[in-house]
């Protein structure tokens, strides 16, 4: 998504937009898998030129012709192709026999306990919950584990704190601004209207997180 | 007399998009005019199912739920 508008943004810098066509193609009817984050975002596409092709799950792609196709049946000519592989998770997961058939390590969404094996806990991209893989996630679901282990090492109850699906992360939407999006398993994404202020946040979020988010300076 | 469902897909436990992503490879495999039954337990596939049915052209000839388990039965349509 964030590769589009600064796509769109570079192309404009060049002088050659209205030379070029953006496409997102994408697996479902709509730009994001969540619906709310959907509505944010496709009207800055629309704004920009950048047409949405919904319902594109990719099949194949013709290196030679430069064509990509999708299992619906529709043909895309490009120039270049930005491709998202289907993620799955690590080998090394697969072969240690505490993960699903796609790699991912299942676990209870709220405490992060294997669902089979006894002490085993999981964080992060290695999970199977419906949440994203993303850092913001792992960094959230830390103390959880910390917290069940700590309990689990001294024969104490499990602690009541449980995660709750919280994610948040940064969206550059271009043109030097940029939103965020922050949700939980009970709470749909609500994001502010894109602005300057959220590009400098992350860029400074990125500048700084080694000095502040694992010391704990930040929460 | 209905024609027998000649695929069933369990795609309990998954979350969007992979259920379309699954069942747009597998309808791949079908003869136009059969059928195939999904199903899935993300609230989500309710109104993705119906979308890409519609999309698609493949119609969607029954949506339930039981004990939170999704059912569709789609039709390859014809070519």
């Amino acid at each position: 998504m964030e590769f589009v508008f600064l796509l769109d943004d570079y192309l404009r810098a060049r002088g050659i937009r209205d030379k070029s066509e953006i496409k997102l193609l994408s697996p479902l009817n709509r730009a994001f898998t969540i619906e709310a984050a959907s509505r944010l975002v496709q009207p800055i596409l629309a704004e920009r030129g950048i047409e949405l092709t919904g319902f594109f799950n990719v099949e194949s792609v013709d290196p030679v012709a430069r064509t990509v196709s999708s299992l619906e049946g529709e043909t895309v000519a490009y120039d270049l192709l930005v491709l998202l592989p289907p993620h799955r998770g690590q080998k090394v997961i697969e072969d240690s026999g505490l993960g699903d058939e796609r790699g991912w390590v299942p676990v209870d969404q709220n405490t992060l306990k294997h669902t089979q094996f006894e002490q085993v806990w999981a964080i992060g991209d290695t999970t199977d919950i419906p949440i994203s893989k993303s850092g913001s996630v792992a960094h959230y679901e830390a103390s959880v584990v910390a917290a069940e282990i700590m309990a689990a090492v001294k024969g104490e109850a499990a602690p009541a704190h449980v995660y709750d699906g919280k994610v948040m992360c940064f969206l550059e939407t271009g043109r030097g601004e940029a939103t965020t999006i922050s949700f939980d398993y009970d709470h749909p994404p609500v994001s502010p209207s894109p602005a300057r202020r959220w590009h400098w946040a992350k860029a400074l979020f990125n500048k700084t997180y080694w000095h502040t988010v694992p010391q704990g300076r930040l929460p | 007399m209905e024609a027998t469902i000649a695929l069933s897909l369990d795609l309990k436990g998954l979350s969007c998009p992979i259920p379309i992503v699954k069942t747009a490879m597998a309808m791949k495999q079908l003869a136009p005019g059969q059928l195939i039954e999904v199903f899935a337990t993300d609230p989500g596939s309710v109104p993705d199912f119906k979308a890409w049915s519609k999309t698609t052209g493949n119609p969607l000839l029954e949506s339930g739920e039981e004990g939170g388990v999704f059912r569709f039965l789609l039709k390859k349509k014809e070519a």
